[in-house]
């Protein structure tokens, strides 16, 4: 295989100066590949105007740059929000009370609100399951035992499981933020039906979950006015965490990562000029052989 | 003078070597752990659970008992003017 190929190229691949053939290969590559990562950039950059959806904005987040952490005192908040507003309709299945200790409560705090829920536990001595209060281990108790139930008590329409709802759709925060206070009436042409809601963020606009998030909706515990925008906020960015549990460790690791890298960069520099100091102060002479006596 | 002692005290001997690679390692990630962490709380001041947690947390478990001890039995005494600065 190499024989043939140097035979072919006339050892044209191997050597540097007489190289013309590989690199005009190697450029016809390039050429290809960069335009074929140009056109799918250009692709996913377009105005994406062909949906029937109003596409949302990107929003200032506090947890968007590259070491900012999420606002614990806006999780705490989202907690509540969730608790009180979206925990009607939508589960948190994959979430347990104990992941809230130390996150957005105390454990003191968290046994006391796992208390107030009633969980299926058993089955006992008699084979029976029965009720009792929950635990810091419980997850979440869902709204309704199963999706069947969801859709009947929904019109159909299944409320989905919130924990990992911002990673699940394109551009969650902003998507989710959108949606929650997007709602307006439905332009000319566009027909609802009954228990459907006009929301522009929505594929097709006819959303099955009615505006919830209003001013002053909820009252904050902390005080905090609660603005329909603030209650949003709140509740993405709680969200955001349920989705995302290791985001503050994922930035701190940032941090480490960027520390050590400029720590190194100097050492793995120095090492490279010590290796390579040999090679390039070698000279290499070439004597032909009737020179050489 | 400092090169030579490194030398003969740590890199002459493969064991000796080794050794100072465990043991400079597990201190400089302690400590570079803990200035990370230090960067890190001060970049997100205010926003982390450490922050808020004093104004839900009832127990001051931060506090040791030693200092407690000694707050509780030195708050209710008086300041006492020093006798060097008193002017007459």
């Amino acid at each position: 295989m190499a024989a043939s190929l140097g035979r072919v190229c006339k050892f044209g691949l191997l050597k540097s100066n007489y190289g013309t053939l590989f690199n005009q290969l190697l450029a016809c590559l390039g050429v290809t590949a960069g335009g074929i990562s140009a056109l799918i950039y250009a692709l996913d950059q377009s105005v994406k105007a062909s949906d029937q959806v109003a596409h949302p904005p990107n929003y200032k987040w506090g947890f968007y740059g590259i070491f900012s952490s999420l606002d614990h005192r806006s999780l705490r908040r989202g907690w509540e929000v969730y608790k009180n507003v979206c925990s009607a309709c939508h589960s948190l299945d994959f979430l347990a009370f104990r992941h809230l200790v130390g996150v957005t409560h105390t454990e003191e705090e968290v046994k006391a609100i796992a208390a107030e829920y009633q969980v299926q536990d058993g089955p006992d001595d008699t084979g029976a399951y029965y009720m009792r209060p929950g635990k810091l281990f419980d997850t979440i108790p869902a709204p309704y035992p199963n999706e069947e139930a969801a859709r009947a008590a929904n019109n159909g329409a299944y409320p989905p499981d919130l924990t990992y709802i911002i990673n699940a759709s394109e551009n969650g925060e902003n998507y989710v933020f959108s949606l929650l206070t997007g709602y307006c009436d439905p332009p000319a042409g566009i027909t609802l039906r009954e228990g459907q809601y006009f929301n522009p963020y929505f594929v097709n606009g006819a959303l099955g979950m009615p505006q919830i998030i209003y001013n002053e909706v909820i009252e904050y515990a902390d005080g905090t006015p609660a603005t329909a925008s603030q209650v949003a906020k709140d509740v993405v960015e709680f969200l955001m965490w349920a989705s995302n549990a290791e985001f503050d460790e994922r930035k701190k690791m940032t941090i480490k990562v960027i520390g050590f890298g400029l720590i190194s960069l100097p050492l793995i520099i120095y090492w490279k000029r010590v290796k390579w100091t040999t090679v390039k102060n070698t000279k290499l002479l070439f004597t032909p052989k009737y020179k050489r006596q | 003078m400092i090169s030579r002692f490194l030398y003969r005290y740590i890199f002459k001997r493969t064991s000796s070597f080794i050794l100072s690679i465990v043991v400079t390692s597990v201190f400089f990630e302690r400590a570079y752990d803990h200035a990370c962490e230090e960067i890190f709380e001060w970049i997100n001041e205010g926003r982390l659970w450490t922050h808020i947690k004093h104004k839900y947390d009832n127990l001051p478990q931060t506090q040791s008992y030693q200092k407690r001890y000694i707050e509780e039995r030195t708050s209710d005494l008086e300041e006492i003017p020093n006798e060097d600065t008193k002017e007459d």
